[in-house]
């Protein structure tokens, strides 16, 4: 009896040792450590500002379109997915909105309007999102192949609608869906909110916020998020546990589509302009993105939380560089080699794990 | 010892005891032209553990995977419960209460124990996922196997192989399995670990499962089993009581050396 207590508290001590060791393993921590330091590192070199008290609501609201995509990715990452169409699904959603806007201004009641061409942009999203779901669900294609050619097909059909001109004539109130600030009222009211700039943060963060908190609810606190989780750990594995494996995927992809159009939709509010190339790069952002914060290309692995702090970091790397007054040609030099580096670690951890 | 005797040996032994959970009986398989199994039997009754041996391509694996729905067999009959079954397909075999542990597990390797006990069959309060009331099951169902792992909440990938293959016991014992097949329990396992496994199975025994256990490791095999049936060239060619038998009579059965 006396023997079988002190294994439990062997047991105990052994736990307690372990879990500040697992924790610095988590990739949270260790990303949330790298941010701190390299904050850190840029106001020493020299831009006092960075993410300060000015520089931070600006950094959010910048941050925010790319949040919106980033976090149904991580998701599809985690289920053994990921999408290349977004950038091409993003920019046809903008030209479909510049384009109902010039065929429609006047005809309509302009609540009405703005209703339906977002309503126009987040179906161009889900259309795309399905198809993507279904070809690779239904007829086995492969998740690059497949996305890459939406990509090429939506971005295809947006510079088609467009057809070379970049529409401008929207409706005024349109603007608001990026620019409006719901804590304006709240700032004048408590000066405090006002001081922190909390009061100017515009709407496309409180998007951002409401969907890094769905993500996290369903990710964590659904069987939905679990059956993610089990469908990109062992595919076959979780469908003969009677997971849903294929709708796991298609509810994925839908996701991410829609969540690439309403990127769209904020951009063309932000601009009032309806350009065919008004998002670039946004696929490989999103994607390294989540991969650096901790979810893996194999499926199984990942955060919320860590696509998050993945996207914050690729963004601090851009304003630290304009900041520090580096050229910016060599941003991308620095972004990619922050990606080898991550996903190297990440062999390194696994090489490890395997050994022991 | 002849084919006969060996048949009277595995009669004789089945007819004096309680029905068995699971007989299999006459079980042939062929893929194309290469005969995996002509006339295997094994038969297991609840709180029995029955080895299954024989050399390498003897048939074990094949045999138990045609009782796990991996492997249709060509004919014979798989008797559970006294009544004659078809297992076409995984799910047949999990319905009927018979559930395999393979050497590479399928569990979630980031996913925690519980996440991984669980799988497919989360519990849910008001729509969100009922963690408390599945962790305080996990630790029962972990209890229960008195098996040691740091916690329920600890990721798979960090537990030990013989931690790893208790986690995979426990989710199917979890959902009602009673007959258990095991295939290579302790193969991957160092030597403390291989106890820990042998416990494990020894502990299911008295919670009166009917357990097969494929196993080279004669040690192992005699350590835990009542019962041994020897595979060769696909045909059982006899089942042994542990306490009748020895590892020499054993491997001359695996052999065949008993012929010259």
């Amino acid at each position: 009896m006396a023997a079988s207590a002190d294994k439990v508290k062997d047991l105990d001590a052994a736990a307690a040792d372990t879990r500040l060791r697992r924790l610095l393993m988590q990739r949270e921590v260790q990303l949330l450590l790298v941010l701190v330091v390299f904050t850190l590192l840029v106001r020493a070199g020299g831009a006092k500002g960075f993410l300060g008290p000015t520089h931070f609501p600006i950094f959010l609201s910048q941050v925010a379109p790319d949040m919106l995509v980033v976090i149904p990715m991580a998701m599809l990452l985690i289920g053994g997915m990921f999408d290349l169409s977004v950038t091409g699904v993003a920019n046809l959603s903008v030209v479909l909105i510049g384009w109902t806007f010039s065929r429609l201004l006047g005809t309509l009641d302009d609540t009405l309007l703005i209703i339906l061409v977002v309503a126009i942009g987040l179906t161009a999203g889900l259309i795309v999102g399905a198809i993507n779901g279904l070809a690779v669900t239904r007829l086995r294609m492969n998740p690059l192949m497949t996305t890459l050619a939406t990509w090429w097909m939506a971005q295809g059909a947006a510079t088609g609608v467009a057809g070379g001109e970049s529409r401008h004539n929207f409706v005024g109130a349109f603007r608001d869906i990026a620019r409006h600030q719901p804590l304006q009222g709240l700032g004048e009211a408590f000066p405090f909110l006002q001081e922190m700039r909390i009061s100017t943060l515009p709407l496309p963060v409180f998007y951002a916020l409401i969907v890094i908190f769905l993500g996290w609810l369903v990710l964590t606190r659904t069987r939905f998020g679990w059956h993610i989780f089990a469908t990109g750990s062992d595919r076959q594995g979780a469908a003969l546990n009677g997971v849903n494996v294929n709708r796991v995927t298609l509810i994925g992809f839908i996701a991410t589509g829609m969540a690439a159009a309403m990127c769209g939709i904020v951009w063309a509010s932000r601009l009032t302009s309806a350009p065919p190339n008004t998002l670039g790069g946004l696929e490989l952002r999103v994607i390294a993105a989540a991969v650096i914060g901790g979810a893996a290309l194999t499926g199984g692995e990942g955060s919320v939380l860590g696509a998050v702090l993945g996207l914050f970091f690729m963004h601090m790397i851009r304003s630290a560089t304009i900041q520090l007054g580096l050229p910016v040609y060599w941003e991308f030099f620095v972004l990619g080699a922050v990606l080898f580096t991550a996903v190297a670690f990440d062999a390194w951890a696994k090489r490890r794990a395997d050994t022991q | 010892m002849d084919a006969a005797q060996a048949q009277l040996e595995r009669e004789g032994v089945d007819a004096s005891a309680p029905e068995p959970l699971l007989i299999a009986r006459n079980i042939s398989k062929s893929f194309g032209h290469v005969q995996a199994l002509s006339d295997a039997y094994v038969a297991v009754r609840a709180g029995e553990i029955v080895a299954l041996v024989g050399d390498n391509g003897a048939g074990k694996s094949t045999l138990i995977k045609v009782l796990s729905g991996a492997h249709r067999s060509d004919a014979g009959d798989i008797i559970v419960r006294g009544q004659r079954v078809t297992i076409n397909n995984p799910n047949d075999s999990f319905d009927l209460g018979i559930a395999t542990v393979y050497q590479d597990l399928a569990l979630l390797p980031s996913r925690d124990v519980v996440a991984n006990l669980y799988v497919g069959r989360e519990l849910t309060s008001r729509g969100l996922l009922d963690r408390r009331k599945m962790t305080e099951e996990a630790n029962r169902v972990v209890r229960q196997l008195r098996t040691n792992l740091p916690s329920v909440n600890t990721p798979v990938r960090f537990l030990s192989g013989g931690q790893r293959q208790a986690v995979a016991i426990a989710r199917v014992v979890h959902f009602g399995a009673e007959i258990l097949l095991l295939d290579e329990p302790t193969a991957a396992l160092g030597v403390k670990e291989s106890h820990e496994m042998l416990s494990l199975i020894e502990n299911l025994k008295e919670q009166n499962k009917g357990i097969i256990v494929v196993s080279h490791n004669l040690a192992h095999v005699f350590r835990i089993c009542d019962r041994i049936t020897v595979l060769r060239h696909g045909q059982t060619v006899g089942t042994l009581i542990k306490e009748d038998t020895d590892s020499t009579e054993v491997v001359r059965l695996i052999t065949g050396a008993d012929l010259l």
